[in-house]
């Protein structure tokens, strides 16, 4: 069975509101590793399904907002790992020392990541979407208007 | 006062600085959809994208790809450099 890519972000919409919650409170042992992967796993199917009409502008906007989502989440990681640590120092010999240098997870990277990434997507489409009126003329659903030249 | 060899380097710099600014194509396309009696969601169905990426395109948002913009120019029976136009 083919699955279409309606049913892929179905999917991994399911994953992410009923799945991902599903696995964190109602079965037992739950910890937040095997939640985020879920979620994680939920949010790379939403964002790399394509879309309904996948043209070379939705391309586009996937990869700039994925280029661009990448620096924020990866700045946010920089920034919690440093209150976490106090400090960049992952040399540091760990060898019967009480802690650990610690980090948020892959999978709280990847979460970061696509989150931003498809609110950069939708918001960036939805800026394509509006049309600009002219002096008030209204060119509402695409109706074609041409600016006025006075 | 810089010689010859400092003037150029600082000439290549600011082009190098220049290259960098986003470039965008000027476009004729919503004039032309107009004298057709096109709708957005119109046109797009003919070039086989959505009506966001037509209304990008004429707002200047997006330059299209080469043969999206081929496709444009026929659509209208223009030449290419009669529907886009280089700014530079």
């Amino acid at each position: 069975m083919i699955m279409t890519s309606s049913t892929i972000k179905r999917l991994g919409w399911l994953l992410v509101i009923v799945g991902a919650p599903t696995l964190h409170f109602l079965v037992p042992g739950a910890f937040w590793g095997r939640t985020s992967a879920a979620i994680a796993a939920g949010l790379m199917m939403i964002f790399f399904s394509r879309e309904a009409i996948h043209d070379e502008r939705v391309q586009d906007l996937k990869l700039k907002s994925l280029n661009a989502a990448f620096s924020v989440s990866f700045t946010v990681t920089l920034v919690v790992n440093w209150f976490l640590n106090r400090d960049f120092d992952v040399t540091r010999d760990f060898t019967g020392a009480a802690e650990t240098w610690r980090s948020i997870s892959a999978f709280d990277l990847i979460i970061l990541t696509l989150s931003s990434a498809l609110a950069l997507f939708h918001v960036w489409r939805l800026q394509d979407s509006e049309v600009p009126t002219f002096g008030g003329r209204g060119t509402h659903n695409g109706t074609p208007a041409v600016r006025e030249e006075h | 006062m810089l010689d010859i060899a400092g003037k150029d380097a600082l000439h290549s710099c600011r082009l190098r600085a220049a290259d960098r600014v986003i470039h965008r194509m000027k476009n004729r396309l919503r004039e032309l959809r107009a004298a057709r009696h096109w709708s957005q969601a119109d046109l797009a169905a003919q070039l086989g994208v959505s009506r966001q990426t037509v209304n990008a395109i004429e707002t200047e948002r997006y330059d299209p790809s080469l043969p999206l913009a081929f496709k444009i120019s026929r659509l209208f029976d223009r030449s290419l450099e009669e529907v886009f136009q280089d700014e530079k």
